[in-house]
């Protein structure tokens, strides 16, 4: 069911977070090539080398035209160094980026080429004339600047136009550039756009996967409920079907004459069965209880063995491994045994023809492990997908309640453990509980205490179900103690104001119309003290929370004699001890009765 | 533009006299090198000529740049061992081409990466008709760094001399 549940839910997403990311890397390299085009713009060279060209011209002509009669070695000197530039200078046309740049933009070729021309003439001339200088002859400045001259006039207008055109180029690359600026903006506005978009569409369908899998999980929910209801009530007429069968057959043999108490043995048998299944029904709804307390697993599983023993018949070996030192895990021990017991009663019904179960606890880190492992009849993958459901049972008819694992699954899960199914068919059967450590080894004694003996308090009993206060009525006189009924609050504290003597303990239900259990216990402490109180409930700590009853003791119904013994044994004891009248007026006016007083 | 428009009405306008600089090379000298320096030859400078600069130590690189075609191979002393060589100090080197372009080289520059004085290319010597005798190389194929506007502008020829500041 959780597989089912997360498969679309992951790769739905797992496919739009790549297309995202697919995305993300498309605009990272478009926002690179933009910064990319920015900077070549940055670098744009031929506005500048055109008029750098323009303005060495000028310094040459300046070279030429210096003030002197004949040509000097020095302005000679100067002339061939502004040439040098000049060529530098005209090179960058002619290779490298710009020259690239220039085999696409005739114009400016031929402008280049024509100066290139021109250029050449100049050098030419110069050094015709520096050659008859280093022979001695006395150039005067005039003839070389009229030989020059004609160079420098058709040079002048080729500049211009190329420092122009180089602007119009520039501006046309400004233009481009703008363009390719604006339209990788738009892109990737575009994509940021995709990017939302896709994110909302991401958003939406996780929105939904999440409500069809909260319906999905709602509908499962009312379905174990449906089944639960069912499989409730299945058991429950089952029951009432063989206690209404044999009542009557009862009737009609003591009609009759005949003995009863064979049926009566049937009846008492369904009515503990039905017991068992309310029990069972109590643990399944359960809620966190003995979250935080600590049990030695050890201790536990030493005692199981010895409850066990006994059920598995002498086919089924047992086989316990536990450490040699205490082995304190979080959880409340009862429910623990309970599941261990569920755990091996399954083991010895998967092994018809007898064979070993293997119990073993082992440390491991900060866990506890618990192996329970049979060599039966193994299942397949369907129904270990299923055993944990509730009333989902491969057992015959009327053998197993289905509560069994789903209890287990339940209170494993509840003290924050782990249980996990390995099985194969023919071969077997292993159940891996991964239970908590508890930090500190203070493990909850569980020692089973001697019934106590008849102790002969004074017991006010208050419950509204007749049937009830009858029985309770009689086993606590079968154990020796006195008892007062009420089948209401109001009529337990009429009770007890027409009651001349010590009331050591009230035993009340909770649930009760009129004064509930605890208002009852609390008025009736103002009153007397020292009388203890035991509240009995039905219901799986629901109602507890009303009124300030920390301090007593509850139980839960259906109560278990032997316990109800135990309870009422220390309550008496215990209000035996406290001296009459403590922090309290009004108990001096209860009579001082001798602790023989019946 | 109207630097353009100026530009050419002094051409049209011809010719004023023009300060005699210090353009000229005597004797072959063909980068003077001045500032914070530790060896000198000549008051407050150090003159080198073709030969006294490659006795320093020829190294290779092969780069493209923005001015050439293909990737030529550059012949010439790393900057660094002129530096190591003189003696020079400081945090700049202030550099200026012959038509005196002039730009600031921070001296992590020529520490850090190969940076070249080179003095021939694809195994011709530098002329100053083309670049020569001295064009500052930067390793900018082998370094992405040094493909950026910075380098750039400090890939200066036409060298004529350096300040050490």
């Amino acid at each position: 069911m959780i597989l089912a549940l997360r498969r679309p839910l992951v790769a739905v997403p797992l496919t739009v977070l790549t297309a995202l990311l697919v995305l993300l890397i498309l605009s990272a390299v478009r926002v690179h090539e933009m910064s990319d085009a920015v900077e070549r713009q940055s670098r744009e060279a031929m506005n500048w080398s055109a008029s750098q060209m323009e303005v060495e011209f000028w310094r040459l002509a300046q070279a030429v035209g210096r003030q002197e009669n004949t040509v000097s070695p020095k302005t000679l000197e100067e002339i061939s160094l502004r040439i040098d530039i000049l060529w530098s200078r005209m090179r960058l046309f002619q290779s490298g980026e710009m020259g690239v740049r220039l085999a696409g933009l005739p114009d400016i070729r031929r402008l280049v080429d024509r100066l290139d021309i021109e250029l050449r003439t100049i050098d030419r001339i110069f050094h015709e004339y520096s050659a008859q200088v280093a022979l001695g002859v006395e150039i005067p400045r005039a003839e070389l600047e009229g030989r020059l001259a004609p160079q420098f006039e058709a040079a002048a207008p080729l500049l211009r136009d190329l420092a122009l055109e180089a602007n119009v180029v520039g501006a046309k690359r400004w233009e481009e550039l703008v363009a390719r600026h604006r339209s990788l903006v738009t892109e990737l506005i575009g994509l940021l756009g995709g990017v939302f978009l896709l994110g909302l569409v991401l958003l939406v369908i996780l929105a939904r996967q999440l409500r069809e899998a909260r319906q999905r999980e709602g509908s499962e929910k009312m379905e174990a409920v449906g089944r639960l209801a069912g499989g409730v009530s299945h058991e429950i007429n089952n029951v009432l079907a063989i206690v209404s069968g044999f009542t009557e057959m009862a009737q009609k043999a003591a009609e009759a004459g005949q003995p009863v108490d064979k049926h009566l043995d049937r009846i008492g048998q369904a009515a503990l069965r039905g017991q068992r299944i309310a029990q069972d029904l109590l643990a399944f709804g359960r809620k966190s209880v003995g979250k935080d307390a600590v049990f030695d697993l050890r201790d536990l599983l030493i005692q199981q063995e010895q409850l066990l023993l006994p059920l598995l018949g002498e086919r089924v070996r047992l086989d316990l491994s536990v450490p040699n030192d205490p082995l304190p895990v979080q959880g409340d021990a009862d429910l623990m045994g309970q599941v261990v017991m569920n755990l091996a009663i399954n083991a010895r019904d998967a092994m018809p023809d007898g064979g070993t179960i293997a119990l073993q606890a082992t440390r491991k880190g900060s866990h506890a492990i618990l192996v329970v492992k049979d060599q039966g009849i193994g299942m397949d993958a369907r129904t270990v997908r299923r055993i944990f459901e509730p009333f989902f049972t491969t057992k015959g008819p009327g053998k197993g309640t289905g509560l069994g694992l789903s209890i287990v699954y339940g209170a494993i899960h509840r003290i924050g453990g782990k249980i996990k199914v390995a099985s194969e068919v023919g071969k077997g059967t292993t159940f891996t509980l991964t239970l908590n450590r508890a930090a500190h080894g203070h493990a909850r004694c569980q020692a089973a205490a001697p019934l106590p003996v008849n102790s002969g308090g004074v017991i006010l009993v208050a419950e509204d179900e007749p049937d009830l206060l009858h029985l309770m009525e009689n086993t606590l006189a079968s154990l020796g103690y006195r008892v007062l009924t009420a089948s209401s609050g109001e009529e337990a504290l009429a009770v007890q104001a027409r009651h001349d003597g010590p009331i050591h303990v009230l035993l009340s239900d909770i649930v009760m119309p009129g004064i509930h259990g605890t208002e009852l216990a609390q008025r009736i402490r103002a009153i007397r003290p020292e009388t203890r109180v035991v509240l009995m409930t039905g219901f799986p700590g629901r109602d507890i929370g009303t009124g300030d009853i920390k301090n007593e003791k509850i139980l839960q119904k259906p109560v278990d004699t032997a316990e109800l013994a135990r309870v009422l044994a220390a309550a008496v004891g215990e209000a035996r001890r406290v001296p009459p009248g403590l922090g309290s007026g009004q108990a001096a006016t209860v009579p001082r009765l001798g602790h023989g007083a019946e | 533009m109207t630097r353009l428009l100026m530009v050419v009405l002094l051409w049209w306008g011809c010719v004023a006299p023009v300060s005699a600089e210090a353009l000229l090379r005597k004797d072959g000298i063909i980068l003077s090198v001045s500032g914070a320096i530790e060896r000198h030859n000549e008051k407050d400078a150090f003159l080198f000529t073709y030969d006294t600069l490659s006795a320093l130590g020829l190294s290779r690189i092969r780069t493209s740049t923005p001015w050439t075609d293909g990737v030529p191979e550059f012949e010439g002393v790393l900057v660094s061992r002129v530096v190591d060589y003189l003696g020079g100090k400081g945090s700049t080197m202030v550099v200026t081409a012959l038509n005196d372009y002039r730009v600031e080289i921070p001296m992590e520059d020529v520490l850090r990466y190969p940076v070249l004085f080179a003095v021939s290319m694809d195994g011709q010597r530098l002329t100053p008709r083309d670049k020569g005798p001295i064009w500052i190389i930067y390793p900018r194929d082998q370094f992405a760094e040094l493909r950026g506007e910075k380098a750039r502008t400090r890939s200066v020829w036409q060298l004529k001399s350096i300040e050490f500041k």
